[in-house]
């Protein structure tokens, strides 16, 4: 199966990141140095909060300018900039990076159906309300298609804002902690539609998560971060053992690795 | 009272109301936005003519606007006629004098928009034109209303730069405020006081206006879910 | 710094009591300042003066404005002061006559200029004081009606608060023409930027100039001496040459 930009899955890193950004400037200001590539069309970033992962997705959608560094996805290079000379890039509106925040962001002057159908430019109402439906109806909100957005509930807006998301067309997705206002049975059921989804449309998700269960099941490869810095890239089970050991550990299991 | 003055001033209201609108909106959205150190300068300038008497304006329209200057020429040029003693001029110098009563509540009412609004939009493939047509103005709703009333309002008000360079002209540049005053110069008290009272009407109601969408788009906020994560 | 106050306050006091307040029509204001100087150095007193048109300040005296001396541009407005049982004497005291003249600006119209010359296609705009509030703007009315060239001028017509406010509508070249007092015409600003023609007696009212002296002048001694000096030979002189005529003299 070859991805959207017409590769052979796995022979090409569909996304490569080189970012050097100072926060704040002096000794107490964060900094984010990172440099990795991937090829798994399923990736996970996990860490605690503060590790910089909502930086590596603002990023790459280009609401953060770092300061030096390169952003590339497949063959495009979205971002470029050497430190001291202008940066090269895509402005946000065009890198068609779909990006699902964790504050949702829904338009409150609009309904559900007109948020979800914002990025649908160019055809006619009936279209757009049908495909609008389509993709509530994927992340299992279709009957919220009238309601505002202040009636719902956060777990409601969540979904609101990933099919928003979708109907944009995007070429790839990121999710910044895209469930945690579900609870775990509305949490398994979408990540599984979502999933689903991304595979039949050959876009690569890239999940950011500090749940330890959500990296293990939303990922084939996960990007573990702390403090700005890459700690480790590998399968889960590889990366994450020693997360997984204390938890169990915790929970009063020994570890049967 | 007087017709023609009254239909003069509304005119003179509205087309100086829509000639701000359509150069605060742009103006707004970048003082609202920039990180340029021109914001401050620029905005200094914009709020000027609320401490500038209107007769100091009216004094620079007549004679650094005049057939003296090289520039009041260029103008005459354009225009056919001078500056002074026409309903351009009375409108170049209404834009001028109600000029931050337009951008100001412009300004702030864009900066309120939730920032993260404005990067969703962006991520959805919106340009910046786009926002502000489908986001921002939607949003600062409010601001919008209470530019366009304001400045309307302000405009009916006007008397010092008229008296300026209008010429007091019936149905060119005689407006209410400038017929109040020769009505008062005149000794017909009845009269003034009939024109005085519709004036102060159309201030009344202009700030009732303003005032009572204000409380009815209090709540407005983004609805991102709080606290949760 | 109080006891600086205290100090002053009384000396306040006293300057405000000694300062003559006079309402001025517009087209004193070239004139008057040679005759407060004068009048200030012999004797001591302080005079200011306010320059507004005639019907601003009788609405201003009418209302309680705290003038001492009236010096109008007619004899109406000032009646009206005194119909308000405002003034001291029962008729205003006529302390010159004024004289309209038609000022162009240079390089506008051929000479030898006249009334008629405001008829020219060059000249767009003609300022008039206005007719309601300026005496000058009613006799500069009344000579355009008189001489029968109301229809064509109208058009041409713009009307400025006072006769400074039409003169200056002139200078600074916005009209090309404009009637005028022969005060403010004989200015050096108006005299750098255009000439002038006495616009013939007989087609206006004469320009009987009326003063009152009001009734609760705080300072009602130095009006009446302020007035007899500007009625005496050197006052009437002073006059002729400023631009204003004499009264006819009618004791």
């Amino acid at each position: 199966m070859s991805d959207i930009f017409g590769r052979s899955n796995g022979a090409s890193p569909w996304l490569t990141v080189q970012i050097d950004h100072q926060f704040a400037h002096g000794a107490t200001g964060f900094s984010l140095h990172i440099a990795f590539e991937t090829r798994a069309r399923r990736m996970v970033v996990f860490g605690p909060s503060g590790s910089g992962k909502s930086s590596l997705l603002r990023a790459i959608a280009g609401l953060l300018k770092p300061d030096a560094g390169k952003i590339q996805i497949g063959s495009r290079i979205i971002w470029l900039k050497h430190p001291g000379s202008p940066a090269t890039e895509t402005p946000v509106e065009r890198r068609r990076v779909g990006l699902v925040m964790q504050n949702q962001a829904v338009f409150p002057h609009l309904n559900v159906l007109r948020n979800v159908a914002f990025a649908l430019r160019g055809m006619d109402a009936a279209t757009q309300k049908e495909k609008a439906l389509r993709l509530l109806k994927l992340v299992e909100a279709e009957s919220l298609a009238d309601r505002w957005p202040r009636e719902l509930s956060g777990g409601q807006l969540q979904r609101v804002a990933v099919a928003r998301t979708l109907a944009a067309d995007p070429a790839v997705l990121l999710l910044d902690e895209p469930f945690a206002a579900l609870d775990a049975q509305g949490r398994q059921q979408l990540s599984e539609n979502l999933h689903t989804w991304a595979t039949e449309h050959a876009i690569p998700i890239l999940t950011v998560t500090h749940n330890l269960e959500e990296a293990f099941a939303a990922g084939d490869e996960v990007l573990t971060m702390k403090e700005g810095r890459i700690l480790g890239q590998g399968k889960p089970c590889e990366v994450l053992a020693t997360e997984r050991d204390r938890l169990l550990f915790a929970m009063g299991v020994s570890s049967t690795n | 009272m007087d017709t023609a003055a009254l239909l003069l001033t509304l005119r003179l209201a509205l087309i100086t109301t829509s000639i701000l609108l359509a150069i605060a909106i742009p103006l707004a959205y970048w003082l609202a936005f920039t990180r340029s150190r021109w914001k401050t300068p620029i905005q200094a300038i914009c709020s000027l003519p609320l401490v500038l008497p209107p007769t100091v304006l009216g004094f620079y329209l007549l004679v650094g606007l005049g057939p003296r200057t090289a520039l009041g020429r260029g103008i005459s040029h354009l225009l056919g006629h001078p500056l002074a003693f026409s309903f351009a001029g009375l409108v170049v110098g209404s834009v001028l004098y109600s000029f931050p009563f337009a951008v100001q509540p412009l300004t702030a009412g864009f900066a309120a928009v939730d920032g993260s609004l404005l990067e969703a939009a962006a991520t959805l493939g919106s340009g910046p034109l786009d926002r502000i047509r489908r986001v921002i103005l939607p949003l600062a709703r409010g601001s919008l209303l209470t530019a366009a009333v304001l400045s309307f309002a302000h405009t009916v008000g006007e008397f010092g730069v008229v008296l300026m360079i209008g010429g007091n002209l019936p149905g060119i540049t005689q407006t209410l405020s400038i017929a109040l005053y020769d009505q008062v110069q005149d000794f017909q008290y009845a009269q003034a006081n009939r024109t005085a009272l519709f004036l102060l009407a159309i201030c009344f109601l202009a700030l009732t206006l303003v005032y009572s969408q204000r409380r009815k788009n209090g709540s407005v906020k983004s609805s991102g879910s709080s606290g949760l994560v | 710094m109080l006891l600086l106050c205290a100090a002053l306050c009384p000396a306040l006091l006293v300057a405000q009591d000694k300062t003559l307040l006079i309402a001025a029509a517009a087209d004193l204001q070239p004139v008057l300042p040679k005759f407060v100087s004068n009048f200030e150095k012999n004797t001591g007193l302080q005079v200011k003066a306010s320059y507004e048109s005639s019907a601003t300040l009788a609405t201003q005296i009418l209302n309680g404005a705290p003038f001492d001396l009236f010096l109008a541009a007619n004899r109406a407005f000032p009646q009206k002061v005194i119909d308000a049982g405002l003034a001291v004497e029962p008729q205003p005291i006529t302390y010159a006559r004024g004289i309209l003249v038609l000022w162009a600006r240079s390089n506008i119209l051929q000479s030898p200029l006249t009334m008629q010359s405001l008829t020219a296609a060059s000249v767009h705009r003609i300022a008039v004081a206005n007719p309601v509030h300026a005496p000058y703007g009613t006799a500069a009315m009344a000579a355009i009606r008189s001489l029968g060239l109301t229809a064509i001028l109208q058009p041409k017509l713009v009307f400025a608060e006072n006769i400074a406010q039409t003169a200056e509508f002139g200078h600074s070249g916005n009209a090309e023409c404009a009637l005028i007092s022969k005060t403010i015409a004989m200015t050096p600003a108006m005299q750098q930027t255009g000439s002038f023609i006495i616009v013939p007696a007989d087609t206006y009212p004469p320009l009987k100039q009326g003063a009152v002296i009001l009734r609760n002048a705080a300072n009602r001694q130095a009006a009446i001496d302020f007035l007899a000096y500007m009625q005496s030979n050197d006052g009437r002189n002073l006059l002729s040459a400023s631009g204003l005529e004499p009264p006819v003299r009618d004791r």
